[in-house]
């Protein structure tokens, strides 16, 4: 990879392609059969809960664990048994592991100095990288003089300045507070866009995967239970799994027959939609409800508990003895009324 | 080859190798020499008052008078059956069923071959104080018979000895039956436990005084503690019995008939010698203590009292127990205090070194069974610990340190008091030394006169023992501590099958070999070509760095503990290859956490003795073998006072430096 | 890492030389003499041979000859001094025949060569003067055969198995009295693991009496420590102490001017007046502080040293 240290163009983000990676400690599985091809400059988030996997595939792809079976290329290339330190990546670690013995100056410039980048060069592409995340005269500093938000913008530095077609970040946001974090988010994402490195980030946040992301995989249980556009996984989760997730959810169980979605206790509603008939879960987001008066909608139901959560209102609302639906509604509703509810922006989900 | 590739993987195996011939090999040579007993032998007296057997002096073969005075018959399992008959005052006759074979190699080595087995004979014939000629020498003629006539000297002892050899648990039997030998064993188990019964009342207390309550002047009291802890072994017997001896400074002050000489001297000694490890390690104990477990038991309605010994003692149990182990290690090993001040008390390291390095009584096999039965002492008090540990395996992780407790005025007399009698007691050894080195000294009593002739002397003769000392502390505490950083790096973070878990094994093996029985081993293993490293200043930095491996390597994994793996990853993933990273990254972040166990390193090696006294040639002689000879032979101690003053100037100057600046500044770590 | 590998062999190549170099200029000597026996001698050699530069190892006789043995083939000692002659006949290939000029000099000589007669030592009673009264001193051997020493502090011997003087002196009473005067003594008797400890328990009080090497009683004596020295009228034990070339010594040449610098005459005067030893020169008077060998019955070992290692170690055991 000379081109990359001598040519002072950056280079392009790289494709990333896995084909059919799996890794086992033992008798645990922790990846199965993942399959995905992450585009030359796109942002990519792995979305999950712990233990989902996504860091291990994270790491697969930077080298740290060795894959027991698949494979990983960059650009075509296969890498699966390249060692790690030979891939190229710039890597941006949940703890920054910035090391703490070194100055932010040394710490930036360990990667250049190990591609025998003259020292001159050194100097530039360090203030560079640090100017890049927004960062000036803290050369000589220590990690510990530094805020936690000030080292996670070195760790990025640190990895960007090798100008890798390739960014991993591995839940980075995730020991800064929230206000910092949302700021954060933005910058992190004009700065990939500015560089056009591909980057693969690692968060078990949604809301942070929805911002940013270009595409999002959601991983559960070693496996990629859905790979879209944000919106797409927002709107059309295709399980149950990345529909409760990503951002809340009423589900009712059901089934689909002539045209209509029969709840278990025999009430129906009209579909946009139906599709096939048989088993299915209907899946509707708690702002997506229609509220309208009582008897206008598809089914009625009574307010039974009201919960304030700043930009609105979220109330539970009773559909029989054991079951009830929430709804959000920009002003609070009175326990005990009874509205109908309107289920248009519905769909269905059905068992794989 | 992944060998090739894997630097790491080519260090532990190079390690395991290393570790495996020097820690491994030298303790199974002790154990076969164990079990190996040589073929047998047995002896006779000829004089004018007939031939007479010496049972004393056989082994495996009976010997019995046939008619008194004239003829013996000599049997063994086996069928072996040798008739023996005196013919004149330095003649005999041997005859057997069969023909007797005779060898004579022209250098005095005469050998009879019977019965299938080689039997070599020596005569030992005295010689008066003023004779001018020499015994007769011994020599043997074949008779047409097929006996054998032997000419010896007058008076002579003679002795026929099997030298084939034999597995034998006989040594084993002997050690158990012996008196001397279960002696030594009580003794050496009585002094360890008592010692550290006596050192952990005191320690664990001062430390809980120390710990929870707010005494002054705590962080001087740690540091005399912890320069008490490294204090050259043998300080403390030589010292003590100047004092309290029969003939001792105070003793004849006072004009006290008592001596400090003997088994209650010897605990007393090795209680103040192991003290500070207790106290050490209970202190940081007690200071670890989650100030919410304390305050939860008194929301309970604990009183101090109560929570001190139902909540804060147990908590802390595991590092009380960790200093107990270490404490009793040291002193059942300890060589020095029992062989000066013990006089004719007997304990294990003493029977060892002197059977194994002694004129006439040279007994390896004793040797080598006592330093079995040592370390399978040693490694029952290990497993003890080690159950213990397990069982109540928990560690206290101090989310909040306890706050101490404020004292009274008397509460602060009371306790500075009692830290301070303590101190006294610990460094009167010390003061002493430091006193007697301006007393001129004659026949090996000190003076009340004040000189400074015991250094100009020590200048005059020279301080090439100060460099042997200096140069095996500070090589063996760089080979140590690099081999420790290495071992703990791939104890930690490599972690290969097999291969780690052998390699931790073996590594903290030194940790129940006591020194005594290390430099024994050596010696059985590194004594012939082309392992030749006896007598060498290799052997000495050898043994150095064996017996503190175990300790850099749990330094060392400590230290790396504290290294997040992600600062490792953060390099490769910048393109740094595995032994890079090592160097650049985990190495100096290592190190930071790891200067103090290099400084105690180089403590443990410029005061080690036991090891030294078994190994050391000159020109190679350290500082403490020098010192602790002067002490037994009728030398004159000024100068080893002096020497030894200028021993603790090589200890407490590192270690003041260390406790000085070294904390100074603090990484953060990830 | 080859490159570190080569590096590090490079250095371990280089500090092993260092050993053999720096021990070139040097006579290696072991010996049992204390400082204070030994200094005024090596004094005076230094003087007679300034270019050769004596290195001295000090240990128990046991503990050098072990040494020795440990050693044998590869040897860095050049000499050995001290000890008594039993000890260089019972092992003597670990030592070279040399034939000096001053052999023929001495009271007493070895035909075959390998050791060189150096001084005769005596080893009177020592008594603690703290510990027993003057009505108490034991005037014979037999005298110390009584069940009082017990109660005083007891009779204190050096282990045969671990010191030449405790062979000496237990080979020549059982020579005299027999074995079962012996067991008797060693009954009620502490053992201990060195002359030097035994001599030091009596001067310093620790037990009520034991045996003494003369010179070093007579200039405790001198110093007015608490201790009786007596010659005991029924016997004194006593052995030549001696000095020998080591075989394969590495400085032959040093090692020969050594011996032939003990055996002469300026030597053993300094022997007399510096460290009260009897000499061994049939020409050089005793110390006038110790008594004419005539007025004493002299008894030295007669059964070798296994032999009383052996039988004192069943007597301990019973």
């Amino acid at each position: 990879m000379p081109d990359i240290l001598t040519n002072p163009g950056r280079p392009q983000g790289c494709e990333v392609a896995i084909e059919s990676v799996s890794k086992a400690y033992g008798p645990l599985t922790v990846l199965r059969d993942v399959t995905m091809t992450i585009q030359p400059g796109e942002f990519f988030t792995l979305l999950g809960p712990s233990g989902c996997g996504k860091t291990t595939l994270l790491r697969a792809i930077a080298g740290f664990h060795p894959i027991n079976s698949g494979k990983i290329a960059f650009d075509g290339k296969d890498v699966s048994r390249l060692a790690p330190w030979d891939r190229n990546i710039g890597f941006v670690f949940q703890n920054y592991a910035l090391w703490p013995n070194k100055t932010i100056f040394d710490n930036v410039a360990y990667g250049l100095k190990l591609r025998k980048v003259p020292k001159a060069d050194i100097a530039k592409r360090v203030r560079n990288a640090l100017q890049q995340v927004q960062l000036k005269n803290v050369e000589d500093r220590y990690p510990s003089e530094m805020s936690g938000g000030m080292q996670q913008r070195i760790a990025m530095a640190r990895a960007l300045v090798i100008d890798p077609p390739l960014l991993l970040l591995d839940e980075p946001m995730s020991n800064l507070d929230a206000r910092l974090r949302v700021s954060l988010r933005q910058e992190l994402r004009d700065l990939q866009q500015r560089i056009g490195v591909t980057a693969i980030y690692v968060t078990h946040d949604q809301e942070e995967a929805l911002e940013l992301s270009d595409r999002i995989a959601v991983m559960h249980g070693g496996v990629v239970e859905q790979l879209s556009r944000p919106e797409d996984i927002y709107a059309r989760p295709q399980t149950r799994f990345v529909a409760e997730f990503v951002g809340d959810a009423n589900f009712l169980e059901g089934r689909v027959a002539e045209g209509r979605f029969h709840l278990e206790d025999g009430r129906s509603l009209q579909l946009a939609e139906p599709g096939e008939a048989g088993p299915a879960t209907l899946f509707i987001r708690p702002e997506r409800l229609r509220l309208v008066e009582a008897g206008q909608g598809q089914l009625d139901a009574t307010v039974s508990d009201i919960r304030y959560v700043g930009r609105s209102w979220v109330h539970k609302l009773a559909l029989g003895e054991a079951l009830h639906v929430w709804a959000e509604a920009p002003v609070k509703l009175n326990i005990g009324e009874t509205f109908g509810l309107g289920f248009e922006a519905a769909t269905l989900l059905r068992a794989a | 080859m992944r060998v090739w590739r894997d630097n790491w993987l080519l260090f532990t195996i190079v390690a395991l190798v290393l570790c495996v011939a020097t820690i491994l090999l030298p303790q199974l040579r002790l154990l076969s020499a164990s079990v190996i007993g040589d073929g047998g032998s047995f002896s006779m007296v000829h004089r004018g008052s007939g031939l007479e057997p010496v049972p004393e002096m056989s082994d495996q073969f009976q010997t019995e008078a046939v008619d008194k005075g004239n003829a013996l018959k000599v049997t063994r399992g086996g069928g072996f059956a040798l008739d023996i008959s005196r013919m004149d005052r330095q003649t005999l006759r041997l005859s057997a069923a069969e023909r007797i074979g005779t060898t004579d190699d022209g250098n005095g080595h005469l050998s009879l071959q019977l019965g299938g087995s080689s039997l070599a004979v020596t005569q030992q014939a005295p010689r008066g104080l003023f004779n001018r000629t020499a015994p007769d020498p011994l020599s043997a003629s074949q008779e047409p018979d097929g006996s054998v006539v032997l000419k010896h000297a007058a008076n002579a002892y003679l002795t026929f000895n099997d030298p084939g050899t034999r597995l034998t648990i006989s040594n084993y039997i002997d050690f158990v039956t012996g008196n001397e030998t279960v002696k030594a064993t009580l003794n050496s188990l009585f002094i360890s436990l008592s010692a550290t019964l006596i050192a952990a009342l005191i320690g664990v207390s001062l430390a809980y005084v120390v710990a929870r309550f707010d005494v002054m002047g705590t962080n001087g009291i740690v540091f005399f503690a912890t320069m008490a802890s490294v204090s050259p072994p043998f300080l403390g017997a030589y010292s003590w019995r100047l004092l309290l001896g029969r003939n001792g400074v105070i003793t004849n002050g006072l004009g006290v008939d008592f001596s400090i000489v003997g088994i209650h001297g010897v605990i007393w000694v090795i209680a103040w010698l192991v003290f500070p490890v207790i106290f050490l390690l209970s202190y940081s104990a007690f200071r670890g203590l989650d100030a919410s477990h304390v305050e939860a038991a008194e929301s309970l309605g604990a009183n101090p009292a109560k929570a001190r010994f139902s909540v804060e003692i147990p908590l802390a149990m595991p590092g009380i127990i960790t200093g107990l182990y270490l404490a009793t290690m040291a002193a059942l090993s300890d060589f020095g205090t029992p062989r000066i001040i013990g006089l004719d008390l007997n304990v294990l390291p003493v029977l060892i070194y002197t059977s194994f390095l002694s004129e006439a009584g040279r007994n390896p096999a004793l040797a080598a069974t006592g330093s079995v039965v040592l370390v399978a002492i040693s490694s029952l008090f290990l497993m003890a610990q080690q159950i213990y540990l397990a069982k109540r395996g928990f560690s206290v992780v101090s989310s909040r340190a306890i706050d101490r407790r404020p004292l009274s005025t008397t509460g602060q007399i009371c306790a500075l008091g009692f830290a301070g009698l303590v101190l006294f007691f610990a460094f009167v050894p010390h003061m002493t030394v430091l006193v007697t080195s301006f007393m001129e000294w004659r026949v090996g009593l000190p003076r009340f006169a004040f000189t400074l002739s015991n250094y100009t002397n020590m200048l005059e003769s020279g301080l090439t023992p100060a460099w042997v000392t200096l140069s095996l502390g500070i090589a063996g505490t760089a080979v140590a501590f690099a081999l420790g950083l290495g071992i703990a790096f791939v104890l930690v973070r490599k972690r290969y099958a097999v291969l780690a878990p052998v390699l931790s094994v073996t590594v903290m093996m030194p940790y129940v070999i006591p020194g005594t029985v290390l430099g024994i081993g050596l010696i059985m293993m590194f004594n012939e070509a082309p392992l030749q490293l006896t007598g060498t200043w290799f052997i000495l930095a050898l043994a150095y760095v064996i017996r503190n491996l175990p300790f850099t390597v749990k330094a060392s994994e400590a230290a790396l503990r504290q290294v997040h793996p992600a600062l490792d990853e953060a390099a490769i993933s910048l393109g740094a290859r595995p032994l890079r990273v090592f160097l650049t990254v985990t190495a100096p972040l290592m190190l930071a956490g790891a200067v103090t166990g290099a400084t105690l390193t180089f403590l443990h090696i410029v005061t080690e003795l036991s090891s030294t006294i078994v190994l050391y040639r000159p020109p190679w002689k350290p500082m403490t073998a020098v010192i602790f000879e002067n002490t037994l032979v009728d030398a004159d101690f000024g100068v080893s006072a002096a020497q030894t003053i200028l021993l603790m100037m090589i200890i407490y100057v590192p270690l003041y430096l260390v406790v000085r600046y070294g904390q100074s500044r603090r990484i953060e770590n990830a | 890492m080859s490159r570190y590998l080569a590096l590090a062999a490079a250095a371990m190549g280089a500090a092993m030389l260092v050993p053999a170099t720096a021990s070139a200029a040097d006579l290696v000597v072991y010996t049992s003499h204390g400082e204070t026996t030994s200094s005024p001698i090596l004094d005076a050699f230094k003087q007679a041979h300034p270019d050769i530069n004596v290195t001295i190892v000090r240990g128990g006789t046991g503990e050098v000859v072990e040494r020795l043995r440990a050693e044998a083939g590869n040897p860095t000692a050049d000499v050995l001094w001290g000890g008594p002659t039993q000890t260089f006949e019972e092992n003597a290939a670990l030592f070279q025949a040399y034939e000096s000029a001053t052999d023929a000099d001495m009271v007493t000589v070895d035909p075959n060569h390998i050791w060189h007669p150096y001084t005769v030592l005596l080893q009177p009673i020592i008594v603690s003067t703290k510990r027993v009264s003057a009505d108490d001193m034991p005037k014979t051997q037999d005298d110390l055969v009584t069940a009082k020493w017990k109660e005083l502090g007891s009779l204190i011997i050096p282990d045969p198995a671990k010191s030449g003087t405790g062979y000496t002196i237990l080979s020549a009473l059982s020579g005299d009295k027999g074995w079962e005067f012996v067991g008797n003594l060693a009954k009620d008797a502490r053992i201990a693991p060195g002359s030097d400890d035994a001599f030091n328990a009596v001067r310093d009080g620790e037990a009520a009496v034991g045996w003494i090497n003369e010179d070093l009683g007579a200039k405790w004596k001198a110093e007015g420590l608490p201790i009786e020295v007596i010659y005991p009228s029924d016997a004194v034990t006593g052995q030549v102490d001696a000095q020998a070339i080591v075989a394969g010594a590495p400085h032959l040449d040093e090692a020969k001017a050594f011996i032939d610098f003990l055996g002469s005459k300026a030597s053993h005067e300094v022997v007399r007046d510096a460290t009260i030893r009897r000499s061994a020169r049939a020409d050089v008077t005793p110390p006038t502080v110790l008594p004419e060998l005539g007025s004493l019955n002299i008894v030295s070992p007669v059964d070798p040293r296994p032999v009383v290692v052996a039988r004192f170690q069943e007597f301990l055991s019973k």
